[in-house]
């Protein structure tokens, strides 16, 4: 299991994975000692200096493959021209999407991927990773290459400000008859502390997600709060696919209504 | 200033002056060659000045400081985007019509008809106060959940018996407080459609034999007008979703309603 594909064909220029690679592990045990915190508060987000935000798309194999890079490119572009060490992760392991050189990192996280009530999933080494909602025991696993959000509690991730999950039904719970039963947005503001979560409760559909995500990013970019960026990327994805929404108005959003991501920073 | 720019649900906008002039109009609207556009209305024929002087003529005052971007190029149509902090706006670079605006959040009316206001009543005025109403159209109310955003939709639109047009109208209300969030004017020109040769239940096959899926079950079925996203000619379809638990992936495909012809027009 590659835990970092595509890394090596980095731009040499692009020194930020290598920082995450190499010492993210040391730098958040020098935050932890310089600040004297107990060791309780050793697995809270590692904050740094810009803030990190990290995107996840992938594209699945097959003449029928869902391609959501472009997606999670718009918020590395957007966000990265406000103050953010904004990366894109293509086809990276669920497990290390949450991972603490990625989402207990981050001030902002987004996934763009196929999805179902309480999961959704990242194509990593031809193989579709999942990040769950909770544990379930018995058809998927918590353990590499899988994860399950309801274990980032304790402060792990509470100083995210937004958690996107841009897959179909991300926004329901899952059947609870079945072993993904509970909903990403409510264990991401509810038991771990994000200040705001996206989901969507239909089908969502591509190229219409791609403009959502330009528009969504843009518009927080130009620093309006998530309500005013979902209705705006919802309606001018719609008129720019000739009054096709692709499911983008079925948007959800938990916790904070009027999170913003500029001027770039973390939450508390 | 920023009062009389809203899109007000009790006062409505009083014109007070003519800001902008027929001089004005023309110097902002030229004509442009290029290239065969895809379709009919991707022609750019309207300057950002243009677009600017669209959305004073739509709010009846000047908005000097507004950014304006653009055009975007969607589907069948660009777009500019006209903004200040109190708004932003999408102006048609075909025809210099303004077919969204969205108020600021921080700009929102709270009337003094808070849970007691008629969302149609109030969106009939907005409609009417920019020259939007559709005549002989009945709107239909729908509470549009969005979890932490709770919000009113009031839409007109226009049908040919059971086949959806390319005009519509949308006002959007805050649920508590009735104060308006946006106004959507979006139509595109077109033709009597044909008679439907397709029936729903044959288009469903279609697509669920087109969609490449293992397991597919349909989700939703809509007969519309649209266009070719390659030519631009208008063609009546039956849109289709559909749903695969197993993988999960969604699928969107448009069944021709003439030569029962479908092809994938998304994923997700």
């Amino acid at each position: 299991m590659n835990h970092l594909p595509g890394r090596l064909s980095r731009p040499s220029s692009d020194w930020r994975p290598l920082l995450r690679h190499v010492s993210a592990t040391a730098i958040a045990g020098l935050v932890v000692l310089s600040a004297g915190l107990s060791p309780s508060v050793a697995e809270a987000t590692v904050v740094h200096s810009p803030p990190w935000a990290d995107s996840f798309g992938a594209k699945w194999d097959g003449t029928n493959g869902l391609d959501t890079r472009a997606s999670a490119l718009w918020m590395k572009t957007k966000l990265g021209a406000k103050g953010y060490t904004a990366y894109t992760a293509n086809g990276y392991a669920a497990s290390t999407s949450m991972g603490s050189s990625y989402a207990q990192s981050d001030a902002v996280w987004a996934m763009f991927g196929h999805a179902d009530r309480g999961f959704i999933t990242q194509y990593a080494g031809s193989t579709s990773t999942v990040l769950h909602a909770v544990p379930n025991g018995t058809l998927y696993s918590c353990s590499s290459p899988h994860a399950c959000l309801s274990n980032y509690g304790g402060g792990k991730i509470s100083k995210m400000k937004l958690m996107v999950f841009g897959g179909c039904y991300t926004a329901l719970a899952g059947n609870d008859s079945l072993p993904y039963s509970a909903d990403l947005g409510i264990v991401a503001t509810q038991a771990d502390g994000v200040s705001t979560a996206v989901g969507f409760d239909s089908e969502i559909f591509w190229p219409p997600m791609d403009k959502w995500s330009e528009v969504f990013f843009g518009d927080l970019a130009a620093g309006h709060d998530v309500s005013h960026a979902l209705i705006l990327a919802a309606d001018q994805a719609a008129i720019s696919n000739g009054g096709n929404y692709g499911g983008t108005n079925y948007f959800d959003m938990f916790g904070s209504t009027t999170t913003t991501v500029v001027p770039a920073g973390y939450g508390s | 200033m920023i009062g009389s720019i809203r899109l007000h649900p009790a006062r409505g906008l009083t014109v007070t002056a003519v800001l902008v002039t027929a001089g004005l109009l023309a110097v902002g609207i030229v004509s442009v060659s290029s290239a065969t556009p895809p379709g009919p209305r991707m022609t750019d024929n309207v300057r950002p000045s243009g677009a600017r002087a669209a959305v004073e003529r739509f709010l009846g005052q000047a908005v000097p400081g507004a950014a304006i971007t653009g055009p975007d190029r969607g589907l069948f149509r660009q777009t500019y985007k006209v903004e200040t902090p109190d708004f932003t706006a999408l102006v048609d670079a075909f025809d210099g019509r303004v077919v969204y605006f969205l108020n600021a959040p921080g700009q929102l009316i709270h009337g003094a008809s808070a849970r007691t206001f008629d969302p149609v009543e109030i969106a009939t005025r907005v409609l009417t106060e920019h020259r939007g109403a559709m005549p002989g159209v009945k709107p239909t109310v729908t509470r549009a959940d969005h979890g932490a955003l709770q919000l009113i939709e009031v839409t007109w639109q226009r049908t040919s018996g059971a086949i959806r047009l390319p005009d519509m109208r949308r006002v959007v209300l805050d649920a508590e407080t009735g104060a308006v969030i946006s106004y959507m004017n979006d139509q595109l020109p077109y033709a009597d459609p044909p008679t439907t040769a397709v029936t729903q239940e044959q288009a469903e096959q279609t697509a669920l034999a087109a969609c490449g899926l293992s397991h597919p079950s349909v989700t939703r079925a809509q007969l519309l007008v649209t266009f070719d996203s390659t030519t631009g000619a208008q063609v009546l379809v039956w849109r289709v979703d559909v749903f695969d638990e197993s993988v999960p992936a969604a699928a969107e495909v448009e069944v021709d309603a003439v030569t029962g012809v479908g092809t994938v027009t998304g994923r997700g």
